[in-house]
């Protein structure tokens, strides 16, 4: 068990969120903006984007290919976990192997890559632990998905803004802010396959303009009583079938305060989720096999400006990562025990501190100049069975790293924007690196943007590539270099009539140095080497419509052509279409709203066998905000015509295809004790 | 970001280059519905940015008191008139239907190029109109139309007001100056809120 490094004070002085009123995106109507005083006015923060820069700019002035989601879409779709969020932005795809979702964008994702070729950040604290270099998108993502109130997403290279590793694209969650008026939440849901949620929040500003949220969530799942795995059908593992193997659990905490530039944050969260999939050559069937993480971090931070001319950010924070493998499996084939204990654990922390100075030049431009220092004081991984007990791997590293980067925009002429940024990182491991990034913005007519994006990024081999050994199992290869990709990419930002709005961008980004687990011959364990050479291209549609009557659809299209260099097949898991759409709309007088998300993902191939055939996936949800007063309800139905599906299982696996659940339900109610 | 200023020899090259892509667009939109490059509301953000920018438009209404001359009759409509694109046409609008000012109803429109800007009591001159904002300043010199502006140089040229953002907040400027010389009485409230600028000092 991993243990508890909050205390349970914090539940007893539970928790917070306002639906954070101050956003010109949430203030629903016209009418509303005009029924606030003009003071209130002068407070609301016109959405725009804040992780392409690292500054806060418009969407179209951004030096990226971006999307917002925000959290009055988490309500209308129903979406329960970043991984439900991450699906639905255009060119993404969710492969899940029953433990963990992973990532794809752009036709690359490799199951069980631990999502290391993307940044998370919350609030622009870096959410990667420091021994996979991984994000979580399920419940193992600390944060409650109901205090966010938007999720930017950032795609392509940001290494020459973010100290490390934004490989693929950068996520950045923002949380909630505490509105003026207290406000006091209890949320609770109930979902298919015995799920049960709850959330205590507590959010309020005083006059003095401390803000303050607090909330608590709690999570039980008893998973599918049984689930087929037609690899084990045979009488000696139960024909195949896994029974009540694939439940979970998760604990999350999150506090923020702020007060005059100065915030405050943490969040705590544990996990706990069965593994049904016998991965890693275990007893099939066997209750005992699970994944248990914890993840905690104090993030504080200042924020301050001299007019508007320019301003800096100083960041300190420290993070803790735990994870615990338990992992049964039978040892008689070799003369031990018919059923062995092993236990796989890792556990990092880290201190970092960042500087960010933005100063306005002459002639507009718009510098940004930053440091981070971030100590990586523990990466330890063990390895050990127990009873007979036997130590298997016991490797305790640390490792330290530092960067710097500066960003120019610079306006070439009125509707002609260069900007240019350069990173330069320094790693203890395996050296310096530098990567340059420029973007020319361009916008020839009102409602038209141009974006021509080269950018160069890298990914730094993560402390479990380097440094995780069992002999005759896997070898560790302290010679890993990091993964590097040079990305160009044209994007054609268009608004139309009618409040329509289109994206289109092409894109090509060839990856080279792939970090991948290769079987050495001599020994038969598998290492990590920089051996993979990818090629990505493809292009990207997006129309989408907000109507401020509250209606709104979205419907995208990516065409991907990935090309693994060693056999010009497309890599595993990497599919030529895929097809998002999405529709809402507001009933009897916005007290009701009707939405329908949908995702096609077209065949992929596995790693080995048949490939995953297309799917498509249909959910439905009614949100009804203050129906009643102070009651917000929401039931949705996901997979809703009952797909049937597989993904593609990673090299931990025995089986080739992993089903995915069908169709499941869930309702959700939440009360606002202070509404007015 | 559109207080930018073009170094001059830019120009032609983005004329030319603005055409070209006009045509292009055209081409590529012209098949698909609803293409109108010359009138298009923005899309997400600069759409949320014009909502907030109306209700400032609609509370400057409350804190200005015009000259009972500058109304037909008492209940004649307020004008705001808008010069350049649109930006509040269609749903946005409907949020002032039904206010007044002084029993004053509210009314938007897009200026054409043979109004009178004396018929407006408000003009909202967008940023992409930079020549033709110091005209219609000119053209106003002492009338009781409150100019306001979304680029920096707004007030500097002569504007009264001039909306701008902060840190993605939306923040107003107010050029007494001008303000003395026209019959407009602005609320001390209102200039408590906002940045008063003296044109004088200004670098």
């Amino acid at each position: 068990m991993a243990k508890r490094t909050i205390p349970l004070l914090l539940l007893s002085t539970l928790i917070a969120v306002s639906p954070s009123i101050l956003t010109a995106q949430d203030a629903q109507t016209p009418a509303d903006l005009m029924n606030m005083s003009l003071e209130d006015l002068m407070k609301v923060e016109i959405d725009s984007v804040f992780g392409a820069s690292g500054y806060k700019q418009k969407v179209t002035d951004a030096p990226a290919s971006i999307t917002i989601i925000t959290s009055d879409e988490i309500k209308r779709y129903g979406y329960r976990t970043l991984a439900d969020i991450l699906r639905n932005v255009p060119g993404f795809y969710v492969t899940f192997d029953r433990v963990d979702g992973y990532l794809g964008e752009r036709g690359f994702g490799p199951p069980g890559d631990y999502n290391s070729r993307f940044l998370l950040l919350v609030d622009g604290h870096r959410m990667n632990d420091n021994i996979f270099g991984g994000i979580w998108l399920g419940m193992d993502f600390p944060i409650d998905i109901d205090l966010i109130d938007r999720v930017e997403v950032i795609r392509g290279p940001n290494s020459s803004t973010y100290i490390a590793s934004a490989l693929l694209g950068v996520i950045n969650v923002v949380t909630k802010r505490a509105g003026k008026a207290k406000d006091l939440v209890v949320s609770s849901g109930v979902a298919s396959y015995g799920t049960y949620q709850s959330r205590l929040s507590y959010s309020q500003r005083l006059d003095n303009g401390l803000a303050m949220l607090f909330s608590g969530t709690y999570y039980d799942s008893h998973g599918p009583d049984q689930l087929y795995f037609k690899e084990f059908d045979s009488p000696a593992t139960n024909n195949g079938i896994a029974l009540n193997a694939d439940g979970g659990r998760a604990d999350q905490f999150f506090a923020k305060l702020s007060y005059d530039g100065f915030t405050l944050e943490g969040a705590y969260g544990f996990s706990r989720q069965h593994d049904p999939t016998a991965s890693y050559g275990t007893i099939f069937d066997d209750p005992e096999e699970r994944i248990d993480m914890s993840s905690a971090y104090l993030d504080l931070s200042y924020d301050h400006h001299f007019g508007s001319d320019w301003g800096y950010q100083a960041r300190l924070y420290y993070d803790k990562d735990q994870y615990r493998g338990v992992y049964p499996f039978d040892a008689s084939p070799d003369g031990g025990p018919s059923h062995v204990l092993n236990q796989d654990l890792t556990s990092g922390q880290d201190v970092g501190a960042s500087f960010v100075v933005t100063k306005k030049l002459p002639l507009g431009q718009t510098l940004i100049a930053g440091s981070e220092y971030r100590d990586n004081f523990q990466q330890n991984e063990w390895n050990y069975d127990a009873q007979p007990y036997s130590l298997n791997l016991d490797s305790r590293e640390s490792s330290s790293l530092w960067g710097v980067h500066i960003q120019d925009e610079i306006p070439i002429c009125k509707s002609l924007t260069l900007d240019f940024g350069l990173s330069y990182d320094r790693y203890s491991t395996f050296g310096g690196t530098t990567n340059p990034r420029a973007a020319l913005i361009y916008h020839p007519l009102e409602a038209t943007t141009l974006k021509l994006l080269y950018g160069q990024s890298f990914r730094a081999p993560t402390s479990f590539e380097t440094y995780y050994a069992i002999p005759g199992v896997a070898e560790a290869n302290p010679l890993l270099k990091p993964e590097t990709a040079r990305t160009t990419e044209l994007v054609w930002e268009q608004a139309l009539q009618k409040s329509f709005h289109l994206v289109v961008s092409g894109y090509y980004y060839p990856i080279r140095g792939v970090i991948e687990a290769v079987t050495d011959p001599a020994s038969g364990a598998l290492v990590y080497q920089n051996t993979g050479r990818v090629d990505l291209k493809g292009a990207e549609i997006t129309l989408k419509r907000q109507s401020r009557s509250g209606w709104e659809a979205g419907l995208s299209l990516s065409l991907e052509n990935a090309r693994d260099l060693a056999d010009s097949a497309p890599p595993t898991n990497s599919p030529r279409v895929i097809g998002q759409a999405s529709f809402s709309v507001p009933l009897f007088k916005r007290t009701l709203f009707a939405s329908m998300d949908l995702q096609y993902v077209s065949k992929r191939g596995a790693l080995d066998g048949e490939p995953a055939g297309a799917y498509v996936l249909p959910n439905f949800t009614l949100f009804s905000p203050m129906a009643l007063k102070g009651w917000e309800l929401s039931a949705s139905v996901y997979n809703a015509f009952n797909q049937i599906y597989a993904d593609p299982a990673s090299v931990a696996h025995v089986e080739d295809l992993l089903f995915q659940n069908g169709r499941n339900f869930s309702l959700k109610l939440t009360y606002h004790f202070f509404s007015r | 970001m559109e207080t930018r200023s073009a170094p001059a020899n830019c120009r032609a090259a983005i004329a030319g280059l603005r055409g070209i892509v006009r045509a292009v667009i055209g081409l590529l939109v012209s098949g698909a519905l609803l293409f109108e490059p010359f009138r298009a509301p923005a899309q997400g953000s600069d759409d949320a940015e014009y909502r907030v920018k109306l209700a400032f438009l609609y509370h400057f209404t409350q804190f200005i008191e015009w000259p009972p001359e500058a109304f037909s009759d008492a209940a004649a409509p307020l004008m705001i008139c808008v010069a350049g694109p649109d930006p509040f046409a269609g749903e946005m609008e409907q949020g002032l239907r039904g206010r007044t000012t002084n029993g004053h109803p509210i009314q938007i429109k897009r200026l054409k190029p043979n109004d009178d800007l004396k018929d407006c009591h408000m003009i909202f001159v967008r940023s992409s109109e930079r020549k033709a904002a110091s005209k219609i300043l000119s053209a106003l010199k002492g009338s009781s139309t409150v100019t306001i502006g979304e680029s920096t140089d707004f007030v500097t040229g002569g504007g009264i007001i001039n909306l701008t953002l902060d840190q993605n907040k939306l923040r107003f400027e107010i050029n007494l100056e001008a303000a003395t010389q026209t019959r407009l009485k602005i609320s001390s409230k209102l200039l408590s809120l906002a940045k008063i600028v003296n044109v004088g000092r200004i670098p």
